[in-house]
């Protein structure tokens, strides 16, 4: 199809209309340029003066005048010429021009003259500035370097050439060029189907041009420029999201003359038709008025529903007002400006059409007043929105006017003197509160929940993250002198996704997109952000091996047998178990809103299971000290739940320790000693934890769960792990075997079983085990005393005795540290204070030594 | 004929066969935007609407009270009046001027490149004679 299209830039009025303008826009030609015309301007009134009262001017100077009013005249037009008819040289429309493949129509007419037009310039001038006579994909891509939009596309890519490998890509085009033996500049076959193929875009967009993202997203075509997005992990998508970024951008950065408006406001006389609102204007501001030309589209875009809808409530008969719901920080006040911007700028019905969204002042309102000013006050205010006629009255965290537990310090309930505006169909009121404060405060008084239309604000995914950020970011990047790369956006999205629980989207990308910038913030050279810069950011703020996520936890999970080999003895299958758990869970094969991993330990005594938490602690999470352990003993009483999730019962509202200790760090292993023993109702919490990685505490707050390990770990079953053990059958059938024994003795519920990642067998260890567990104790305490300098050996017939001596079939390992301590730490503990073993010293204990 | 990169033909076969659009919706915007601007339909549908709304409506009035109201709820309308008739009147000059503006920007482009040759012309003349 494309092969009978025609395209020739350089025999094209884009380029040279692109020339003359890259020529004219110089900023020396452009004051030369207004001067000659401010003369010119200056000339002609004298030339007038002098029709109508004789100057007497020399006939040379006369004729000089005219000639250089004739000339600034004629450079006038051609300004007018270029400046303005791009878009009237098209003698048939794009989509006819493809579909008619006639070659008499050079297709070049409908590429932008304003930026592509500048871009083609700069790749031919880069072309004849190395000599090279074919300007290929390549050299277009360096091009867009040297335009401004263009670079800062480039840079969003995190694409920057610098001299060399600038160098290296010009002279991959002189070796094309050579190769095809061109002696005259041309454009290569490769950039005139990019060219095409950037039409074939602007005729799917029902665009007349092809515009600058338009040739970007074509120039992807290429493999050469293909590869280098792709080394820089950008996908055809991500160039297209950048893409539809900068189109905004540059709708955006458009100068809107008069007469282009496409909104012009109510005019003077609605604003006459209104009513004065003094006590309203002193304790509100009008967000309409800032926010006509702000940067809202994305919002407006993504939450199209719940703003058609707050449209279809307020323009309704009777009561009409909106409630958002939708927790901190889900961009409810910013949904109410996309919406306030709409409005002012006539995109509503005609009903809501230039009124002014007012946002009432609540901290203002409420400040100093008792309950008699405070009512005077709202009488006024409401009264006052109610005869303007033309005002929406927004009220942000509308909960602080209203509490149904007034007698609380500084708490007050405006509910009876709103009720009676609340009904009016005069008064339209938008207002927002967090689900906790609606059920709380609002929902408990009928009259006033009634009085609204709730409308639930959800909370972005990642996707629709995107473009909110996008538009945010500028702000930042302009305060701090930053420039934040497409990954790096998309890095904060995923990051702040993983670790960021206690804030929901958009509002934690934006805190952390600001908190970044400020970080990064620099006074010279503008400071480029990339997704390192994010990663390294987020690993130092949050303690979590963020940068190396997916590098060094690879190596970790793939290597976790042998780590826990290493603290732990024999326990073969439990470990592999365990291993191959968490190393399914991270490669995503398992649900996604669940914990890292979730673990059953059962086994006796002193076989390891405490010390394996630890050891997952410290190899996962990089300390022992991300270890959070609940002795469930502690908690038989159903009472106990408060201690675990808090209170929330009354005015006296209690922290629960599970919920604080998950809250402030949620990277961590939760170890639940002797689940067992723990009342069945708080096994019922362990439900949703496990299941969905999330549980609701007493005061209403999510706690979550997807970044911990959690470990619960009992005795139950030791007896028949024994017995099984003795009988020499298959090891694997072993946890099932156990499983069916927790469930028939009523141990434990089948839906709590089944929650767990793995329930894991521990065996009883034999008195082999326990010499090598004395050996790993033993290296422990010798690491203590090499700290001071002493050297500490222990002969084969010496950890023989203690490994004897602590063996005990019951309880396991555990005996063997007390051996340690009170037949060698204490014997080691007296001399040293003798002073018979000092700093430097070898000493070699044996056999007889151990009493 | 080109005078640089620029074909002359184009450049008035733009001016006075293209252009007329662009001119077309210069001047339409300008008198929409100053349409919207003074609002004059709205304004005569609020001609006798009390200025600001600042009406008074008292509760379980007397007749002194009523007729107090009444007399205020007057002064109001008035005053609304004078202000809207008046803008109107200042809105409908200023529309007319306007256009009377627009009526002699199309002349000049018309007469443009016409200008050039009468001031180069001119010039000449003045020159050799």
């Amino acid at each position: 199809m494309q092969n009978n299209m025609k395209i020739d830039f350089l025999s094209s009025d884009t380029y040279k209309t692109a020339q003359v303008k890259k020529s004219i826009d110089s900023s020396l030609v452009k004051y030369l340029r207004y001067i000659l015309y401010l003369l010119g301007f200056f000339i002609v009134v004298i030339l007038i003066i002098n029709l109508l009262i004789d100057l007497n001017m020399a006939n040379w100077i006369n004729s000089i005048m005219n000639i250089f009013v004739s000339v600034v005249l004629f450079i006038l037009m051609i300004d007018i010429y270029i400046s303005f008819h791009k878009d009237d040289k098209l003698k048939v429309k794009l989509s006819d021009a493809i579909n008619l493949q006639d070659d008499k129509i050079n297709l070049a007419e409908y590429l932008d003259t304003d930026d592509i037009g500048e871009i083609l310039c700069n790749a031919i001038e880069i072309a004849k500035k190395n000599k090279v006579n074919l300007v290929d994909p390549l050299i277009i891509l360096l091009a867009f370097q040297k335009s401004s939009f263009g670079s800062q596309m480039m840079l969003r890519c995190s694409l920057f050439f610098n001299n060399e490998s600038e160098k290296k890509l010009i002279d991959i085009a002189k070796k094309e060029a050579e190769a095809q033996n061109q002696k005259k500049l041309v454009f290569s076959e490769a950039s005139n189907r990019i060219l095409i193929d950037s039409l074939q875009n602007a005729n799917i967009r029902k665009e007349n041009f092809a515009d600058l993202g338009d040739l970007f997203l074509s120039l992807t075509q290429n493999v050469q420029v293909n590869k280098a997005f792709e080394e820089k992990g950008l996908k055809k998508e991500d160039i297209q999201n950048i893409v539809i970024w900068y189109r905004r951008m540059i709708a955006n950065s458009k100068t809107n003359y008069f007469w282009q408006k496409k909104y012009y406001g109510g005019g003077i006389g609605q604003e006459w038709a209104s009513g004065y609102t003094p006590v309203l204007n002193y304790f509100s501001k009008n967000i309409s008025e800032y926010l006509l030309d702000a940067k809202l589209q994305a919002i407006a875009t993504g939450h199209k529903p719940v703003i058609d809808r707050i449209q279809e409530v307020l323009v309704k008969s009777g009561q009409n007002n909106v409630m958002l719901l939708g927790e901190e920080g889900v961009g409810k006040r910013t949904l109410v400006n996309a919406f306030a911007q709409k409005v002012i700028r006539g995109q509503v019905l005609p009903f809501l059409r230039y009124k002014h969204v007012i946002e009432l002042d609540t901290g203002q309102l409420l400040a100093g007043a008792n309950e008699a000013e405070l009512q005077q006050r709202f009488i006024r205010i409401l009264g006052e929105t109610q005869n303007a006629g033309n005002i929406i009255l927004f009220v942000n965290n509308f909960d602080n006017l209203v509490n149904p537990e007034v007698e609380q310090v500084g708490t007050i309930d405006a509910s009876q003197f709103l009720i009676p505006y609340l009904k009016s169909d005069r008064l339209q009121i938008i207002a927002t509160a967090n689900y906790d404060s609606w059920h709380r405060k609002i929902e408990v008084n009928q009259t006033i929940a009634n009085s609204f239309t709730k409308i639930n604000v959800i909370e972005p995914n990642n996707a629709e993250m995107l473009p909110v950020l996008q538009d945010a970011v500028g702000e930042f990047e302009y305060k701090n002198k930053v420039f934040f790369t497409y990954n790096a956006l998309k890095s904060v999205i995923a990051l702040a996704d993983r670790y960021v629980h206690d804030e929901v989207f958009p509002q934690k990308a934006i805190d952390l997109v600001q908190a970044i910038s400020v970080k990064f913030a620099s006074l010279g050279q503008l400071k480029i952000i990339n997704d390192d810069d994010v990663q390294q950011y987020i690993a130092d703020r949050f303690k979590v091996p963020a940068k190396e996520a997916s590098e060094k936890e690879k190596e970790k999970l793939l290597n976790l047998e042998s780590e826990l080999h290493k603290r732990l003895i024999d326990q073969q299958e439990a470990v592999n178990l365990i291993a191959n758990s968490l190393r399914r869970a991270r490669a995503g094969l398992s649900k996604k809103n669940k914990p890292i991993g979730s673990f059953l330990f059962v086994g006796p005594t002193g076989v390891g299971k405490t010390e394996t938490a630890k050891a997952l602690a410290d190899i996962y999470f990089g300390s022992e000290k991300n270890m959070i352990r609940f002795d469930m003993s502690e908690f038989q009483e159903i009472s106990s739940i408060s201690r675990l999730i808090g209170s929330g019962v009354g005015k006296q509202k209690e922290q629960g320790l599970l919920s604080v200790a998950i809250r402030e760090n949620p990277y961590t292993v939760l170890l639940f000693d002797e689940i067992e023993k723990a009342h069945p109702n708080i096994l019922n919490l362990f439900l949703q934890m496990l299941d969905e990685g999330t549980l609701t505490d007493a005061t209403g707050r999510k706690l979550n769960f997807t970044n911990a390990i959690i470990i619960c770990t009992s005795n139950a079953g030791a007896e028949q792990i024994r017995q099984y053990l003795k009988t020499d059958k298959p090891l694997d059938k072993l946890s099932s075997i156990i499983l069916d024994y927790l469930q028939k003795e009523n141990l434990f519920r089948p839906e709590f079983l089944n929650r767990f990642d793995s329930v894991v067998c521990y065996k009883p260890l034999s008195q082999d085990d326990i010499l090598e567990v004395a050996k790993l104790m033993l290296k422990k305490l010798q690491g203590k005393l090499k700290e001071k300098d002493i050297a500490l050996e222990f002969t084969p017939n010496a950890i023989l005795k203690l490994a004897k001596l602590g063996y005990e079939p019951t309880l396991g390992a555990r005996p063997m540290a007390r051996v340690i301590q009170d037949k060698v730490e204490n014997m080691l503990a007296t001399k040293m204070l003798e002073g018979s073993i000092k700093n430097k010293q070898k000493v070699l204990i044996d056999e007889k030594d151990i009493k | 004929m080109e005078v640089g990169l620029i074909s002359v033909v184009d450049l008035f076969y733009w001016w006075y066969a293209k252009s007329i659009q662009k001119i077309y919706v210069f001047c339409i915007g300008t008198i929409k935007y100053i349409y919207h601007f003074f609002s004059i339909p709205y304004l005569i549908q609020t001609l006798f609407a009390p200025w600001k709304r600042d009406i008074s409506s008292p509760v379980n009035p007397n007749i002194q009270q009523m007729f107090q109201a009444f007399i205020d709820n007057l002064i109001a309308r008035f005053v609304g009046f004078i202000v809207r008739i008046m803008t109107i009147f200042a809105g409908l000059f200023i529309l007319i001027s306007v256009f009377v503006l627009l009526v002699l920007l199309i002349l000049i482009w018309t007469l443009f490149p016409v200008l050039i040759v009468i001031f180069f012309i001119n010039g000449l003349y003045i020159g050799f004679k």
